[in-house]
């Protein structure tokens, strides 16, 4: 059994796709602008993967301080090469009010948008505030080039058509605070929006888990069609509270002793065939199996409300059993078929689900636990395979249903 | 009687199993994306009616005193007040629509046709503005307003909408620029390199002048942005599958198995539940003696129970299912441990201490032998079992330490296979050989002295 790999991520095609674009981008730079430059862009692509590669590392990508660092780390070592001066950077041949013009802003936003898979809101929402910090500051380098030209130095009136006034804002040393500003807004927009989606994600996964948690619990009882309509109510409507119950206690008499004789998978095997067939008797029946109890379990009916018959099901389930195993039984693998004793009462008792999640939990506290648990053991010695409690003989003849075959006797066992 | 320890989870082969689980997720993906849908539309429309109040504001007053040319052209009111309108009414469609993500699709849809039309001037404009090439918005990098618009549309959580905003986004972005260049016979096309000087820049960046690079890349940081958005989607729906599938396996077993157990069991191949034959010890812990109202009250029982889980998990112990009975935990049934007697012992010890701080009187039972332990569940549920004569009879010695009002009473199997010192050994009383149903020859009994 491999239960790790099954609830495991693939590796991340965010991840390749990244890779693809920073190496298809470095041969873009050396193909259109040159050796110098490339060299330039592939130090800091080598820089961007390296710690690109370090968060395919599992126990790197569970430290999410971690994470932060390095997707911080890739966002300065792109934004340098943009911002900072040569050598590094290409910032000293081409004014920053003109690199506010390249695709610049845009590679730190695709960067942002690839934190996203799979989700990491604090990260994509820290790379943001970096990139957004980064776009920010470019106005203050702008601005502190005493070429640079801004919307002030402009005076719109003075420009007699279109063409004109657009040449005077379309200068390399041209600033435009205003859309500067404009522009810092939308990224900084994107990355509320992007971290957003990244919180909702995680959100959903983890009202989804506890979602599967509480059936996985409830399961461990009940038939899905009942999970359902507990799950479509919400737990506490089985809430621990007097009910009255029937309850039915089943083993296999005699199956411990002849355990050990047989191989271990023959054991395991015989026990699947009669709890597939305990399991399918009571949860058809709107029952629950409150418990398996090595080669026995405890069953009880009339916990779901409505008007159904509990006795009568706990009896027509233990029928079923006792008609089912003996032709279910794998004869190859166990000598012998081991006999069925069945035990059935009714009363009140405290009954219900407490807990949530992973520890949802049926519990039930009462004396018709007890008194079904003896009267299966008292099955060994009576003549047939089911044992009636008196108060569950006088619920099935309230619910209208006689025992009219010779296949259950009644007895009455005191508390 | 023999008894079970642990009821894992549904076999994930289980068809039924997993049905439910995909018919939960899928109604949780459905959800979200009918919340996604209206927050998306919903910020949208508050994008927009900061736009047109900003535009009717701000910039009108600023451009009164301007040229005619340069005031807006009354066509882009209309589309920003449309624009608005249009917000509204899909949002107030989506929240009663059953398929509210086609509206998505379709606001979606309107979004790049108007922002085209304000970026560009196709069809709305005074002629006037057809005069002046458009690639100022090019320069300006009024290109991200669509990457704000594709990122909206990420919060649905649906992917076909992300691929379609992505595509219709650089579809729009880059038929606009074509159509500027066509529409503006000056303008010319620089498709080259240059030596950076400065004069080199001032030649090429004119209003004119439409820098090819800049054009492509702008289009292709467009796609690869919805790109990586509707990969992030897809692998956030897988992240969420994956979560409840680990879930699935861990929920059960974290009720049963110590924790670094249930991680061994998950994380891997190692750990094997088949059913073997092993030496192991079982304890039986009674319910607390002479306190009624702890059958009554359900949160006492659940406080008795996680002392019960805290104990035998620290002693590495397997747990059975709690069910409002005595609890059975046993040792060593998932790996041969040499010392497992000896945890139970130390185990039922910690747990008398616990109980007398408590101010509980509880009863306990021990022996050790060999069992057969492993998984065996039904059709819907995996069960632990640990199969054995040594279960029955450690149920029987709790019920003669109940009977004796005896803290913890063991076997001399137990003692045995516990390997206590002769110092330990000083705090045992000796029972004798004591009858126990089920057993011919009867079992010698040990007491733990309080």
């Amino acid at each position: 059994m491999n239960l790790g790999r099954q609830g495991a991520l693939s590796a991340h095609p965010a991840f390749w796709m990244r890779a693809a674009v920073a190496w298809s981008g470095t041969a873009y730079v050396f193909l259109r602008f040159g050796t110098a430059p490339g060299i330039r862009v592939l130090i800091a692509i080598s820089l961007f993967e390296m710690l690109d590669v370090s968060l395919l590392n599992r126990r790197i990508a569970a430290i999410p301080f971690l994470n932060i660092l390095i997707v911080g780390l890739q966002i300065v070592a792109i934004s340098a090469l943009f911002l900072a001066p040569a050598p590094f950077g290409f910032a000293t041949a081409i004014p920053v009010a003109t690199m506010v013009q390249t695709p610049f802003a845009l590679i730190l936003l695709c960067m942002l948008a690839s934190t996203n898979s799979p989700p990491r809101p604090w990260v994509t929402l820290t790379a943001g505030v970096l990139v957004t910090a980064i776009w920010a500051a470019t106005r203050l380098v702008a601005l502190a080039d005493p070429h640079t030209i801004t919307k002030e130095q402009i005076v719109v009136a003075h420009y007699k058509t279109p063409m004109a006034l657009l040449e005077a804002i379309t200068r390399p040393y041209y600033f435009n605070v205003g859309i500067w500003r404009f522009n810092t807004g939308f990224i900084a927009v994107v990355v509320v929006t992007l971290s957003f989606a990244a919180f909702r994600t995680q959100r959903l996964a983890r009202w989804s888990a506890e979602r599967q948690a509480d059936r996985d619990a409830l399961s461990a009882y009940f038939s899905p069609q009942i999970v359902d309509v507990i799950l479509g109510g919400g737990v506490d409507r089985l809430a621990p509270q007097a009910r009255n119950v029937a309850v039915l206690n089943c083993d296999l008499v005699g199956f411990t002793g002849l355990a050990e004789t047989l191989s271990p998978e023959a054991v395991a095997q015989t026990l699947r065939i009669f709890r597939t067939i305990a399991e399918n008797a009571v949860q058809a029946r709107r029952g629950a199996i409150l418990t398996h109890q090595g080669d026995g379990f405890t069953a009880i009916f009339g916990l779901t409300g409505g008007n159904d018959p509990t006795v009568g099901a706990a009896l027509a389930a233990a029928r079923e059993i006792v008609q089912a195993w003996p032709l279910a039984l794998d004869r190859s693998m166990v000598p012998g078929v081991p006999d069925v004793g069945a035990g059935i009462d009714f009363g009140g008792a405290n009954v219900g689900l407490v807990g949530r999640g992973r520890t949802l939990t049926l519990l039930m506290l009462g004396s018709p636990l007890e008194r079904a648990r003896r009267l299966q053991a008292a099955t060994r010695n009576a003549p047939t395979h089911i044992l009636l409690g008196g108060a569950a003989a006088a619920q099935l003849a309230h619910e209208g249903t006689p025992l009219e075959r010779d296949d259950v006797a009644v007895n009455d066992i005191e508390d | 009687m023999t008894t079970t320890a642990g009821q894992l989870a549904p076999p994930l082969h289980d068809s039924m199993a997993h049905d439910s689980m995909s018919i939960d997720l899928e109604r949780a993906f459905d959800r979200e994306t009918r919340i996604g849908v209206l927050i998306a539309l919903g910020a949208r429309g508050v994008f927009v009616a900061y736009g047109v109040i900003d535009f009717v504001l701000n910039q009108i007053p600023l451009r009164s005193h301007m040229p005619a040319w340069y005031q807006y052209p009354i066509g882009i009111m209309i589309f920003a007040l449309a624009f608005n309108l249009f917000s509204i009414a899909f949002f107030v469609i989506a929240l009663r629509s059953k398929t509210p993500v086609y509206w998505c699709f379709a606001s979606m849809f309107l979004d790049f046709l108007i922002l085209s039309e304000l970026k560009f001037f196709w069809f709305w404009s005074p002629a006037v503005m057809l005069l002046v090439p458009r690639f100022i918005v090019v320069r300006n990098l009024d290109v991200i307003v669509f990457f704000l618009i594709v990122s909206i549309y990420t919060l649905p959580m649906y992917r076909t909408l992300i691929a379609w905003a992505g595509t219709v986004a650089a579809a729009v972005w880059a038929g606009g620029i074509c159509y500027t260049f066509l529409m503006f016979p000056p303008a010319k096309l620089f498709w080259g390199t240059f030596d950076n000087s400065p004069q080199a820049l001032a030649a090429v960046m004119k209003p004119d002048i439409l820098i090819g690079d800049l054009a492509v890349l702008q289009v292709l940081s467009l796609v690869l942005f919805a790109l990586f958005l509707a990969i992030g989607v897809q692998e956030g729906r897988r992240f969420v599958v994956a979560r409840v599938r680990a879930e699935t396996d861990r929920a059960v077993l974290t009720r049963f198995f110590p924790p670094e157990v249930v991680s061994r069991i998950v994380d891997t191949t190692n750990t094997s539940l088949a059913a073997s034959r092993r030496s192991t010890a079982i304890l039986f812990v009674g319910i607390p003696r002479g306190e009624s109202v702890i059958v009554d009250d359900f949160a006492r029982l659940e406080s008795y129970y996680t002392i019960v889980e805290q104990s035998v998990f620290a002693h590495s112990g397997i747990l059975d299912r709690f069910d409002g009975s005595p609890v059975m935990a046993s040792f060593g049934a998932l790996e041969e441990d040499t010392r497992a007697a000896r945890r139970a012992y130390e185990c039922a010890l910690d747990l008398a201490r616990r109980f007398s701080d408590e101010n509980l009187s509880i009863s306990m039972g021990l022996h050790a032998g060999v069992c057969v332990c492993g998984e065996a569940g039904g059709a819907r549920n995996r069960i632990f079992s640990v199969i054995g004569d040594s279960v029955n009879a450690s149920r029987r010695i709790l019920d003669e330490a109940e009977a004796r009002e005896i803290s913890v009473a063991l076997s001399d199997a137990l003692l045995q296979s516990a390997d206590l010192s002769a110092a330990e050994r000083i705090h045992l009383d000796d029972l004798g050989v004591v009858a126990i149903r089920g057993r011919d020859m009867g079992l010698r009994l040990w007491s733990v002295r309080r």
